[in-house]
């Protein structure tokens, strides 16, 4: 793992399972991110943008009672960069955001920061 | 008359009653009546009257005068005189006899009256000689009369008729023949230009020979022979009667004859025409019959003895029909006489060899000119095959009717050539019609494929008609309602000799339920695939995050384990439960009972509450948590006592649960300031995950935990998290 590899990143954690989010949260902030949110539910994001600029979100498919998809189309609408982080296969993703960047749980603490790095690099 | 002249002149005395000379006894003898008369004046200048010089017994008597010597003709026959003069006078002048015919003009009679010139010593004079000929000039005109009459009845007959004459060379061959008369007939019939006074062979080169050597045969024996002959030369048919006329040479034959080339033909005709009906009948029908008009004699006439051996007439319906259908054909038999109708019965029979056969039976009445049935003729086919086959069919097609139905297969059978497309009844539901509703067609057909697969449909059946290849299609139809209908089509096409398809045939099944199976199956295994993995990630999450608090590999891989049967007991609980939600008293129990703890040592009190799979493991992980801290450090490690006790409320729209774990028990150990892994469970993950509160507080009388949180219906099997 490349010390602080995301050094100053701005990153928002969008997943419903406590200690898988905890447990992110710790791999990043120890990677040099600041986290700046991390939430079971979908985030109001003009909200969390008026704290900042975001530079990238780490996004799981299924948020329990619903689907992070629209969310996913809100941020590339602004184009911040997202990956989904998800137990599903990728042929789950729908056909508008088939290309985004996206990894399989249980992902290591390596793949996760690579992805979140290209993903806030290709801005 | 002369004889008065003469004398008058110095010839007289010269009468034959008075003149004894040679010539006056000759004259006077005479059988016809003779007179002679001189001219009064010049011959050929101006004669004024006639006198006669001598006329012999016969005139007179013929005249019926006295002896005339002397007179003269105007004296005697002074309305005569006039009308015979030019006739005199020109015989005078004239050389020869001259010979004329006169009608009497008082009698019915005719005279032949000779006018013979004299010259004698320097005079003239003329003789005339007459003879009464009425009776031969009647015969004469009879005779005239008869022969028109022949003539007329010659040409007036219908066949020809000619008279030939046969000629013979010299070793007496017949050779030639002359037609020598021929009526109008004959002409039409013969087709001959011209012919009499000409030979057959002059007229028609080719003739054949055989007409000669029959006509020579006819002449020689004298024996009339009657035949029918065709002679091909002549391109015709002849009925033929010829007779010899007279018995010796010259050989001469009546010929009458009649061109029956048209009848020839005719006969050709309905000989050919009975041929072939004979042969419809036999190629139609196994036997022949007639049949009284009362219908209960019948006779074979012909055909095969699909009956036995032809046997006499007899009373075929007790014979031959089964007793079964003997009531029926019967009746039919009955209907047809009352009818007047044809009678038409397929029934059964017993064959020679005693088995049952089908026979199709007609039969037409025959009617007399007061339309009353006479008899009755008919045919009768064998049909058992036919009827058999017609079974064997009935059953196929029931078969695939009713297999079709039970099966819920959709057929079709496409007419390519026509457009015609059959279909079945179920064929019309899967289309989203009522059966029968519409006239189907490709269009249609078409028409009603979801327009995603509308274009791969068609290729397909396309690909299939030109391949020859069985057509192999699944595509979804729209319903008008609405419904979208998954359909798995089969087909085949069929093709005339020259490789074009003119026929499809094929069925199809509804595959919308499996298609949803299939797609629920999809989305199960989907669901598993996300839930271990998500699982994994929670135990390596737990793993790492169990960590930090223990000092000690041994303690640190107690609590994980614990923490994961924790999980594992929730699963469990969860896969148990087909309503997909859990009991709050009975995990709560479970936890205790695991943790072995005694129901005199803790108090569970609580409405029935159903949590959601979510709120379950976590409170399952609660109590796991608050039950190893408690037996390690708190109330249940020593005499203390816990309360459990949970209630639900109502908070704006949605109802709580409030969910209180009290130890009282002197706490043993040091106050644990940490936030241990349960603390964080109940403080924070409860807030994060359900949206709720969560207290765990260190009272000197013991640990006191609150969770709170909404209720939320229990997750469908859909919910990722349940």
């Amino acid at each position: 793992m490349t010390d602080r590899a995301l050094s100053g990143y701005r990153i928002v954690i969008l997943e419903d399972d406590y200690y898988q989010a905890q447990d992110c949260r710790q791999l990043l902030e120890a990677a040099g991110a600041k986290v700046i949110a991390i939430s079971a539910t979908i985030p109001d994001l003009p909200a969390l943008l008026e704290e900042g600029r975001i530079d990238a979100v780490l996004i799981d498919i299924n948020l329990g009672h619903g689907l992070s998809f629209d969310f996913a189309r809100a941020l590339k609408a602004q184009a911040i960069p997202f990956v989904f982080l998800t137990g599903y296969d990728a042929a789950m993703l729908p056909d508008d955001l088939a290309g985004s960047g996206y990894l399989t749980k249980p992902a290591d603490a390596a793949r996760i920061m690579a992805a979140l790095a290209s993903a806030a690099a290709a801005r | 008359m002369l004889g008065i002249s003469a004398k008058a002149e110095g010839m007289a005395d010269f009468s034959p009653q008075t003149d004894d000379s040679l010539f006056g006894a000759a004259f006077g003898a005479l059988p016809d009546a003779v007179c002679i008369l001189e001219p009064i004046g010049v011959p050929g200048e101006s004669v004024t009257d006639w006198r006669y010089l001598a006329a012999n017994p016969v005139m007179c008597e013929l005249l019926a005068i006295e002896d005339p010597t002397g007179a003269t003709l105007r004296d005697r026959f002074p309305h005569l005189a006039d009308h015979w003069a030019p006739d005199f006078e020109r015989a005078i002048l004239g050389t020869a006899p001259e010979v004329l015919v006169r009608e009497a003009k008082e009698r019915p009679e005719v005279y032949e009256v000779v006018l013979c010139p004299l010259h004698y010593s320097g005079r003239r004079a003329i003789m005339a000689r007459m003879r009464n000929i009425t009776t031969e000039h009647q015969a004469r005109a009879l005779q005239r009369e008869a022969d028109a009459r022949y003539k007329l009845l010659f040409d007036a007959i219908d066949e020809g008729f000619c008279v030939i004459e046969v000629q013979f060379d010299a070793e007496n061959r017949p050779i030639d023949y002359l037609f020598i008369e021929g009526n109008d007939a004959f002409l039409d019939q013969s087709g001959l230009t011209d012919p009499i006074g000409k030979t057959m062979r002059t007229l028609q080169p080719d003739i054949e020979d055989k007409w000669v050597a029959t006509y020579g045969r006819i002449a020689m024996t004298g024996v009339a022979e009657r035949f029918e002959s065709e002679s091909q030369a002549m391109n015709r048919w002849f009925d033929v009667f010829a007779f010899p006329i007279g018995e010796t040479a010259p050989h001469r034959l009546g010929i009458l004859f009649e061109d029956i080339g048209k009848r020839k033909t005719m006969e050709l005709a309905l000989r050919h025409s009975e041929n072939r009906l004979h042969s419809l009948i036999e190629a139609t029908s196994d036997l022949i019959f007639r049949m009284n008009p009362e219908g209960t004699v019948m006779e074979q006439l012909g055909g095969k003895s699909l009956l036995g051996e032809a046997t006499g007439p007899g009373d075929w319906i007790e014979e031959f029909v089964t007793p079964s259908d003997r009531v029926m054909v019967r009746d039919a038999v009955d209907t047809a006489i009352a009818a007047q109708q044809p009678i038409d019965v397929e029934h059964r029979y017993l064959r020679p060899d005693g088995s049952v056969g089908w026979l199709y039976s007609r039969a037409v009445p025959v009617f007399d000119e007061q339309r009353t049935i006479t008899e009755w003729f008919g045919m009768s086919t064998d049909i058992t095959n036919r009827r058999l086959a017609e079974r064997e069919l009935a059953h196929g097609a029931q078969m695939l009717r009713v297999a079709s139905e039970i099966g819920k297969v959709g057929l079709w059978d496409w007419n390519v050539e026509s457009g015609e497309i059959h279909w079945s009844d179920e064929h019309y539901r899967m289309e989203g019609y009522e059966p029968g509703e519409v006239v189907p067609s490709y269009e249609l057909w078409a028409e009603r494929v979801h327009p995603d697969d509308r274009e791969i449909a068609v290729a397909r059946l396309a690909e299939a008609m030109e391949s020859g290849q069985d057509y192999i299609s699944e595509y979804r139809v729209c319903h008008p309602d609405g419904e979208v209908v998954w359909l798995s089509a089969r087909g085949r096409f069929l093709y005339d000799e020259q490789g074009k398809p003119v026929r499809m045939l094929g069925a199809m099944v509804d595959m919308t339920q499996r298609r949803r199976e299939e797609e629920w199956q999809r989305l199960l295994v989907a669901e598993l695939q996300h839930r271990v993995r998500n699982l994994i990630g929670m135990v390596r999450s737990v793993a790492r995050l169990s960590a930090p608090s223990h000092r000690h590999v041994d303690e640190y891989v107690d609590h994980l384990i614990g923490r994961l049967q924790a999980m594992g007991r929730t699963q469990s609980t969860l896969t148990r439960s087909p309503g997909r939600s859990v009991d709050l008293a009975e995990l709560v129990r479970e936890e205790l009972l695991v943790h072995a703890v005694q129901d005199d040592k803790c108090h569970v009190e609580g409405p029935e509450i159903a949590l959601s799979p979510h709120a379950a493991e976590i409170v399952t992980l609660a109590i796991h948590e608050l039950a190893t801290n408690s037996v390690k450090y708190g109330a249940l490690g020593d005499t203390g006592y816990i309360r459990i006790v949970w209630d639900a409320e109502q908070r704006g729209e949605k109802y709580w649960v409030i969910l209180r774990w009290q130890e009282t028990a002197p706490v043993r150990k040091a106050k644990q300031n940490r936030k241990g892994f349960g603390r964080k469970l109940i403080e924070e993950r409860v807030p994060y995950e359900l949206q709720g509160e969560g207290r765990f507080t260190v009272h000197d009388t013991g640990v006191l935990a609150v969770l709170e949180f909404p209720l939320v219906d229990a997750g469908s099997i859909l919910d990722p998290r349940s």
